[in-house]
């Protein structure tokens, strides 16, 4: 199974290069450099010039995922399970989520600085609403005669979260996660244009600016392989902890 | 020891059971039949403890009912078991929630008592793996392992077709009589009760009400001798249940 699914990846990813190298053998123009070319540009930059940029964005996006699925899944759980905490907070919660948060980004850049703490705030404001809610609307959705076996038995809250609303929602989480990832790349993609020099979102601005195209698509490919990765282990966690989904 | 005394709940300003009066004596079973709606489950549930605001006095063995104290088992129709647990932890569920420490000698009990409802070869699977009639053998297996004060089924049958239904009322009765834990068996069939009750408490409502309560000389018997007497008696408590 495992070693037939990464066939099946190698093959997909030969037919999206070939697709790739027929659209710019036909297009002929600059701004879109045949895959072989962004290939090799890669291979000769990546240690040299784009890891440090790799690293200290997915140092960002996992600090912010991680932050947002910690602080979402416990609002959210316990908005799930105690309507008294759910009717004070969703009405906060509605009136905030369509707010453009990154049109906050001068606000946090003035209380939190142009460093780090600045964008991992970026993508845990705008990310963890999609956890909340998905854990939230998880919660509310258990039928309620799950819970009765477990009262009948005296469980106490502790019990009921441990036993029941951890795992049921643990499903739903982790989609919730997937769907965060891809937020927090275009958040950070946006965060890194102002006030850094490093980050794969200021590698590709920069390269997009100078007109070094090569640059600009190994920069891109990289940042695919990252949300690639996350998707990954987020599949593998599933795979582990949700066998009974299957 | 089950007692029930002017039991009254309301579900807001909707009055769901109305001065219930109840036995059951330590080691008996009563089995409780009505049409859907009358009350049944929400007695239940009131003597499981998931029901905690009513009038009037709940007692088992003598004292108030609370499930942090006593030992409550409850068979569901569905969605008593966890579908992320195995059959096993599953079956453990009780326990683990009563005492945390899980010694050899419950393990022992439990390994036995889900031999005896046929499931020792399913232990690792999950719910979603199982046969209607195998969910049901684990929660009846899960509230027997617990070893409970009262046991308390609510329909646990119903959804399951009409051989297998037969196979699991035989087996319940079955580990039951090794038991001797009192219980009430609450049901929508005739057939059912007069099998699987020493007495039936036939009720009506809403509001629920028990409007008599009968002694039944067919308790776990598949061989009917009598069967005038069986089937006057199954009319009659159709006619009851209609409120005729």
């Amino acid at each position: 199974m495992k070693t037939r699914s990464s066939v099946r990846y190698i093959f997909i990813f030969i037919l999206f290069f070939a697709l790739w190298e027929v659209g710019s053998a036909v297009w002929k123009n600059p701004i879109l450099p045949s895959p072989a070319a962004v290939l090799l540009n890669l291979k000769e930059k990546f240690l040299p010039k784009i890891a440090i940029h790799a690293a200290l964005s997915a140092y960002r996006i996992a600090a912010g995922l991680v932050l947002s699925v910690l602080i979402g899944s416990v609002l959210g759980l316990l908005m799930g399970y105690y309507d008294s905490i759910d009717r004070i907070l969703s009405p906060l919660i509605y009136f905030t989520y369509p707010i453009p948060k990154i049109s906050l980004l001068p606000v946090v850049m003035i209380l939190f600085g142009l460093g780090e703490t600045s964008k991992i705030t970026m993508i845990v404001i705008i990310s963890v609403f999609q956890v909340i809610i998905t854990a939230r609307d998880t919660v509310k959705n258990i039928p309620k005669e799950t819970y009765y076996s477990l009262k009948s038995l005296g469980a106490d809250d502790r019990t009921v979260f441990r036993e029941v609303i951890l795992p049921a929602a643990l499903p739903e989480l982790l989609t919730a996660i997937k769907l965060s990832a891809g937020t927090a790349a275009s958040v950070l993609f946006f965060t890194e244009s102002f006030g850094t020099t490093l980050g794969m979102g200021y590698l590709i601005m920069d390269s997009w600016m100078r007109v070094n195209y090569l640059d600009m698509y190994s920069g891109i490919l990289v940042l695919s392989l990252m949300g690639m990765l996350i998707f990954l282990s987020v599949d593998a966690l599933y795979m582990k902890f949700c066998r009974w989904k299957r | 020891m089950i007692k029930v005394r002017n039991l009254v709940v309301y579900y807001g300003k909707f009055k769901a059971l109305s001065g219930i009066n109840l036995d059951v004596k330590k080691g008996g079973i009563i089995a409780l039949i009505g049409p859907s709606g009358c009350g049944k489950t929400t007695l239940l549930y009131v003597l499981g403890g998931i029901v905690a605001k009513y009038e009037g006095e709940v007692l088992i063995d003598g004292a108030p009912v609370d499930p942090k104290k006593q030992r409550i088992g409850l068979v569901l129709q569905d969605y008593g078991l966890l579908p992320w647990k195995r059959v096993w932890e599953n079956a453990l569920l009780g326990l683990k929630v009563k005492k945390k420490v899980i010694g050899k000698e419950d393990k022992e009990y439990a390994e036995y008592v889900l031999a005896r409802v046929g499931l020792s070869d399913f232990l690792k699977r999950y719910p979603g793996e199982l046969s209607g009639g195998q969910r049901q053998r684990v929660a009846i297996a899960r509230a027997f392992i617990m070893k409970p004060d009262i046991l308390l089924m609510d329909e646990p049958f119903s959804a399951l077709d009409a051989i297998t239904r037969e196979e699991m009322q035989d087996l319940f009765i079955d580990v039951w009589k090794g038991s001797s834990v009192s219980t009430v068996f609450v049901t929508h069939s005739t057939e059912e009760a007069m099998f699987v009750g020493e007495k039936i408490a036939v009720m009506t409502g809403p509001p629920g009400r028990i409007v008599e309560i009968v002694d039944n000389p067919f308790f776990s018997r598949r061989e009917i001798e009598d069967s005038d007497l069986y089937f006057s008696m199954k009319l009659k408590l159709k006619e009851l249940i209609k409120g005729m």
